[in-house]
């Protein structure tokens, strides 16, 4: 089955002056369950796609089906809804929130209210994503009190808390050394086994490209497969 | 975690960010709910004085200088009525062997009933026979110490007033002594009175009966106090007292005349009210009117006969005259004396008031029709009413007549025929004569015969019993319930004056506020990006937001309530200064209605979250992006026109305004005229802003940096530039309305008219026993070389409108005088009168309907009326009547009351007392007060300079200036504050850019310039815009006058509002500008 099917995609940005077609009938799929990493100079367009598939922005052309499920006509409340019930972000600022604890800055996606698990359940699945990530005995810190590597990885289990079909990451690593690369490189790897989700991440690390396997490169308003 | 929590944490966590809001907001509310407050504190201290003045009392029957039985009381008084009877007079009281002295002094003689008609429980202990009660004002006016004796001096009251001709001897004042032995405070009824104001009136009590014998007035009262539980409705009470009434209480008796087979009404008065004459002669027609009245001289053949008594009667009345009478016709005695027969022609000398109100010599000439001999009618004593001096005198040479009497010319003859005849008249002649020729302003006849034929005595008495009311005498019964709540319910309406005077400290801080909050936002801008991208609708997270500005807005709310308090009773000081008068400290009570208080939050609440709504709307609904990023800039419209219309528009528009002077008075036009050039400023800038973000940068200048910082987010840089411009602009404008005056007072045309005392006296002064002009009326002894011209006054029915009192007013106190006067000196100025009205004081003796004068502040902020607008009066006898404004006056010491010409008010009135008020010429400095005062000390006056009355006056308006200032000032320390706070948020919001610039190269010095260019530029365009407004403003008065004064006030303003802006933004940049380099 196939998670992502994008047929002819196209995104232009207008502003008060100029029109600029950053995506231009644009194509992708990619399966239940695969991971895929997305490369390109910057400015190529990588954010924008993402922001297209993670129903953040309205293509001005062509379609995007998620999960069998056409999201380019949504309306902003079923755009959120969806984002809030199938999808998962992860950022490369982690954008966590400086007043919450590392354990409620997981379970922010609950407060879009009308979350079917009750507190406890929400809360024993943060733990355990927690543990996942390596930050069990943390679980009461606030975000300053962290590392750069620690944030994001607390960023990664928010990203899983409503079990995703689509994990959707933007440059994760872009402010990592390499050393946080290899262990953020492994936790997602780890978790699109264990968790069977897909994931798309852009990125400009060619080790993390690496280490996902499938690589798309974006240029000129389109993917090209990075043969290696 | 549910979404409250995550509120409340978001609360914590940016507590400090959140402080300036709650500040803020602490600032509004406080200001609002201090306002408000005000408003309630002055509302329910008016309220308590008006149930303090008037206790239980709701209905009042006034009598003024007519006397009814005190007995009328105890008849009233029923199961749900309570009456008290009161013999009240006014009186000068001292401190026995004292210099202590006070003027206007009200006397109540009460018995224990009027105390049960308090306010409170209080005792109903009345004085010791001997004995005072005094209220609290006046224990403290003269510092009464305890067991001092009091010193009363009164006068005692005249059947008639004393002006009238043949009304009796010259006031005789009396004194009465006694140690005072309570001082009564307002739950005993120390408060009584009955003239609308907040001022306690100096009072003493005595026995009822103590006064009536003193006066001379046994059993009688000319107060009757109500309490009726019949509310509403008086018609009942009225009833039931013209039911009580006897003839007695109308001053009214009926009499057999055996000679003249008829019965024979006359009244106390002497001369029978036009009012009371209609009603005898309508319920008996076939009344005979009498006219009696003295003659000074009657001659003819080159004789005299001094000082006689004529009569003017129908044949009907007197069988002995020839039925068509032409001429007159003499006695035996009196043909005798002048030797004079039928055919002759005599002449009728006769005292007479004119226009002034002067006495005078008149002279008629008639021919005789005849002779009758001096027996039975014609030798009648009793043509001759009770003339007081007169009808008791052993000798003519001891009349006391009240006009005056050239003793040497009575002849032993003279004196012979009073022995054998007393006031029997020596000449008749036809009614229609006697009312042409004696007829004055209290009536005509001296008595109504009604013959024996038609009615009985005691039919007449039981008829015309029938037909009288209190009214018609009178007697006039007034809702003191119903007035005195009015009056208390509506003064002044402070909240509203406060809240005007406080706009624009809580617009500047409500902006501050929503600035603050939006700050808040932006800071956690990123934190809504990620919300909105975790799928959290953005209206859920904008919920979130206005819900902790709500917290923090009640939190603010609640805190601004408390400091309000303490505002408010700052603010009712600043008030009481004013409007407490002498003594009367403690007069605003601090209270407040829990429903303003309410409502009065919630207001404010709304208001602020409306507000913050507004300002935060476009920053929460931005779009979800993983470029969090996206949404911290204000999104600027760039297109600006070549020309800003919007401005030219407003600029038009105040221009216009200049046109509309007619309507909106000059300085209102002009002061309208100068804030629409403020908005037009203001749109100038705006358009200034935006222009420089459009225009392309021609080489980069720290300038140019600093032109394109403010307009990077121009809703900031107009909240600050206005809220500075706006607080230069009211700060300046209403400087220009302080008012100093009293300067000019030596000239005509200025708000003294040209005097320089202001003198009222406790007892009104007659005309003495001379035919003097109206200058000497007053008598000031060897102190009259010292002073020039005097202009009395009558002081008419009314109660004080100026800005002294807080009761609101609907009849303003009236003074009469002789306009012609004022016309031909051209005193005072005339500022505008009604079409078809001369612009000069003779068009009050003119019109349908009595005219007045009034100053325009009184007319337009106590009476809230237009010029041509009519008030209504009660007439002597209660019957209303028009009062028309026709023009209105300038600034003058008239100030709070209605000037009307003298003759024309004494149609009205003409049982008015004589003159209380005394304008005089002079010079108002040195011992002229103190000459005055001692000249005048018989007469209880208080003497004061026009001067210090236009200042007192000015002091009110001053001190509503003040408070404006206090306030203004105030809302530009915050506009100035919001330039530090914006300041420090520029430079910790752009650390970056400084960074960048630091890395650049760019010397340091370079962008401390940057800095500085940003904060002069707001405080240049702020100041530039606010001060060009106000001047345009405040044009007419710097063209007025005083202009130096002005100027240097407005320059100090302005230097001190630049230096504030410069210490603010100083301030904000010292603290962050270290923070903010630190790279
Ligand atoms: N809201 C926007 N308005 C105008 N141009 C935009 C906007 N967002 C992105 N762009 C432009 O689109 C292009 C692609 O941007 P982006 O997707 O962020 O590139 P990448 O993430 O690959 O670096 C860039 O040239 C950027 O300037
Ligand atoms: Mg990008």
């Amino acid at each position: 089955m196939a998670m992502i099917e994008v047929a002819g995609l196209t995104k232009i940005h207008e502003t008060q002056t100029e029109a600029l077609r950053v995506l231009d009938g644009l194509a992708l799929e990619v399966a239940a369950g695969e991971a895929v990493a997305i490369v390109g100079p910057s400015g190529s367009g990588k954010t924008t796609l993402l922001n297209l598939l993670g129903a953040l922005d309205q293509p001005s052309g062509g379609t995007i089906r998620i999960a069998e499920r056409n999201i380019s006509g949504l309306t902003t409340a079923e755009a959120a809804r969806f984002r809030n019930r199938s999808l998962g972000f992860i950022f490369q600022h982690h954008h966590l929130l400086p007043q919450l604890s590392v354990l409620e800055n997981v379970q922010v996606p609950r407060l879009a209210g009308d979350w079917e698990e009750t507190p406890a359940e929400t809360e024993a699945r943060a733990r355990d994503l927690l543990h996942k990530v390596g930050l069990d005995h943390r679980l009461q810190h606030l975000p300053w009190q962290l590392s750069g590597g620690e944030r994001l990885r607390v960023g990664v289990a928010r990203a899983l808390l409503n079990r995703p079909c689509l994990v959707l990451a933007d440059e994760p690593t872009g402010l990592l050394d390499a050393a946080a690369t290899e262990r953020v490189a492994e936790l997602l790897l780890q978790l699109n086994r264990e968790e069977g989700v897909t994931m798309v991440v852009v990125t400009h690390n060619a080790t993390l490209a690496r280490r996902i396997g499938r690589t798309l490169e974006l240029t000129q308003g389109k993917l090209k497969e990075v043969v290696r | 975690m549910s979404g409250v929590s995550f509120m409340l944490r978001g609360l914590w966590f940016f507590r400090r960010s959140y402080l300036g809001v709650l500040a803020g907001a602490a600032l509004g509310a406080m200001v609002l709910l201090g306002a408000l407050m005000a408003g309630d504190s002055v509302k329910s201290s008016l309220q308590k004085v008006a149930a303090a003045r008037l206790g239980k009392v709701n209905a009042v029957l006034a009598g003024g200088d007519r006397f009814f039985r005190a007995g009328l009381a105890g008849e009233l008084t029923g199961a749900a009525t309570q009456a008290a009877p009161v013999l009240w007079v006014k009186a000068t009281a001292s401190v026995q062997g004292s210099g202590r002295a006070l003027g206007d002094v009200q006397v109540l003689g009460v018995d224990e009933r009027f105390w049960l008609l308090g306010p409170g429980a209080g005792g109903t202990t009345t004085p010791p026979d001997r004995g005072f009660f005094v209220n609290a004002h006046l224990a403290r006016s003269l510092a009464l110490a305890p067991n001092e004796s009091l010193v009363l001096r009164l006068e005692k009251p005249a059947t008639i007033a004393r002006d009238a001709p043949l009304a009796g001897k010259a006031a005789e004042v009396i004194a009465l002594s006694g140690e005072v032995s309570e001082i009564c405070g307002d739950a005993r009824f120390g408060r009584f009175s009955l003239q609308t104001t907040q001022l306690p009136q100096a009072t003493v009590f005595v026995p009822i009966e103590r006064l009536q014998q003193a006066l001379g007035l046994a059993g009688k009262a000319n107060l009757l106090l109500v309490n009726d539980r019949k509310m509403p409705d008086r018609a009942e009470l009225s009833e039931r007292i013209t039911h009580r009434c006897t003839l007695a209480d109308y001053g009214l008796s009926v009499e057999e005349v055996p000679l003249a087979k008829a019965v024979e009404i006359r009244t106390s008065r002497i001369f029978f009210d036009r009012q009371v004459a209609a009603v005898i002669q309508h319920r008996f027609p076939e009344a005979q009117p009498v006219i009696t009245y003295m003659a000074n001289t009657i001659a003819t053949n080159g004789k005299t006969t001094p000082y006689s008594m004529v009569t003017a009667v129908e044949a009907a009345a007197a069988p002995f005259l020839p039925d068509q009478l032409d001429g007159v016709v003499l006695n035996a005695w009196e043909a005798d004396d002048l030797a004079a027969k039928a055919g002759d022609e005599v002449r009728l000398d006769y005292y007479a008031l004119d226009a002034s109100n002067r006495l005078v010599e008149r002279s008629a000439r008639l021919p005789v029709a005849g002779v009758v001999p001096l027996t039975d009618l014609a030798a009648d004593r009793r043509w001759m009413p009770d003339f007081p001096g007169v009808a008791s005198a052993e000798k003519t040479a001891d009349w006391d007549a009240g006009v005056p009497i050239d003793v040497k010319r009575i002849r032993d003859k003279d004196e012979a025929y009073w022995d054998a005849h007393r006031g029997t008249p020596k000449l008749f002649l036809p009614l229609q004569k006697g009312r042409e020729l004696f007829g004055n302003r209290w009536g005509e006849f001296t008595a109504l015969r009604v013959p024996a034929a038609v009615a009985s005595r005691d039919a007449v008495a039981a008829g015309l019993l029938e037909s009288m009311t209190p009214a018609v005498a009178g007697l006039v019964l007034q809702d003191t319930g119903k007035q005195g709540l009015a009056a208390a319910a509506s003064p002044v309406d402070f909240a509203g004056l406060l809240l005007g005077m406080s706009l624009f400290l809580m617009a500047a801080a409500v902006a501050l506020t929503a600035m603050l909050f939006r700050f808040h936002i932006e800071l956690r801008n990123h934190e809504s990006g990620l919300l909105a991208a975790l799928g959290i609708s953005p209206n859920k997270v904008m919920r979130w937001r206005l819900l902790e500005g709500l917290c923090v807005v009640v939190a603010g709310s609640a805190i601004g309530a408390l400091l309000a308090v303490a505002y408010t009773r700052f603010l009712l000081a600043l008030l009481a200064t004013i409007w407490s008068g002498p003594g009367g400290q403690g007069l605003f009570r601090f209270h407040v209605e829990a429903a303003t208080l309410a409502g009065g939050m919630a207001g404010f609440v709304c208001l602020m979250m409306g507000v913050i709504w507004a300002v935060t709307r476009k920053q929460a609904r931005q779009s979800a992006s993983l470029r969090l990023e996206a949404g911290t800039e204000e999104v600027v419209r760039t297109g600006a026109g070549p020309v800003p219309w919007w401005a030219l528009g407003l600029a038009a528009g105040g221009l216009a305004a200049l046109t509309g002077r007619g309507v909106l008075g000059v300085p209102g036009a002009f002061f309208l005229a100068g804030f629409m050039l403020l908005l037009a400023g203001l749109a100038v800038y705006r358009w200034v802003l935006r222009r420089r973000a459009a225009t392309a940068c021609d080489g980069l200048s720290p300038r140019r940096l600093a032109d394109l910082n403010c307009g990077r987010r121009p809703t900031r840089s107009l909240v600050v530039v206005g809220s500075l411009a706006g607080g230069v602009f009211l700060v300046v404008s209403v400087a220009a309305f302080r008012k100093s005056g009293g300067d000019d007072w030596e000239q005509r045309g200025s708000g003294t008219g040209g005097f320089a005392y202001w003198v009222e006296t406790t007892r009104a002064v007659t005309r003495g026993n001379a035919t003097q002009a109206a200058d000497d009326v007053l008598d000031l002894g060897a102190a009259r070389s010292h002073f020039g011209r005097v202009l009395p006054l009558r002081i008419g029915p009314g109660d004080d409108a100026s800005c002294f009192n807080l009761n609101s007013v609907t009849r303003p106190r009236l003074l009469a005088t002789d306009v012609a006067t004022l016309a031909q000196l051209g005193a005072f100025p005339i500022k505008q009168v009604l079409a078809g009205c001369g612009k000069d004081w003779n068009t009050l003796r003119e019109g349908p309907v009595l005219r007045a004068f009034v100053d325009e502040t009184t007319l337009l902020w106590v009476l809230k009326k237009k010029l041509g607008e009519r008030l209504l009066y009660q007439d002597e006898w209660g019957r209303e009547f028009p009062v028309e404004i026709a023009g209105t006056l300038d600034g003058t010491v008239f100030q709070g009351s209605l000037v009307v010409d003298e003759a024309r008010f004494l149609q009205h009135y003409p049982s008015a007392e004589g003159p209380r008020l005394f304008l005089l010429e002079g010079t108002p400095r040195g011992e002229g007060a103190a000459r005055l005062q001692l000249a005048l000390a018989d007469q209880g006056a208080m003497v004061s300079t026009t001067g210090e009355r236009l200042a007192a006056f000015h002091q009110v308006e001053n001190t509503y200036i003040a408070i404006f200032h206090l306030l203004g000032g105030l809302g530009v320390i915050v506009g100035s504050a919001g330039l530090g706070l914006l300041t420090a948020r520029n430079l910790t919001e752009r650390r970056d850019e400084f960074a960048i610039l630091h890395s650049l190269g760019v010397p340091e010095k370079t962008t401390r310039r940057v800095i500085r260019l940003e904060a002069g530029q707001f405080i240049r365009w702020g100041l530039g815009i606010g001060l060009l407004a106000a001047m345009v403003a405040i044009l007419p008065a710097l063209y007025a006058g005083g202009t130096a004064h002005g100027l240097a006030w407005i320059g100090l303003l302005v230097v001190v509002i630049a230096a504030n802006a410069r210490f603010w933004s100083w301030l904000g940049y010292r603290r962050h500008l270290r923070d903010a380099l630190r790279h």
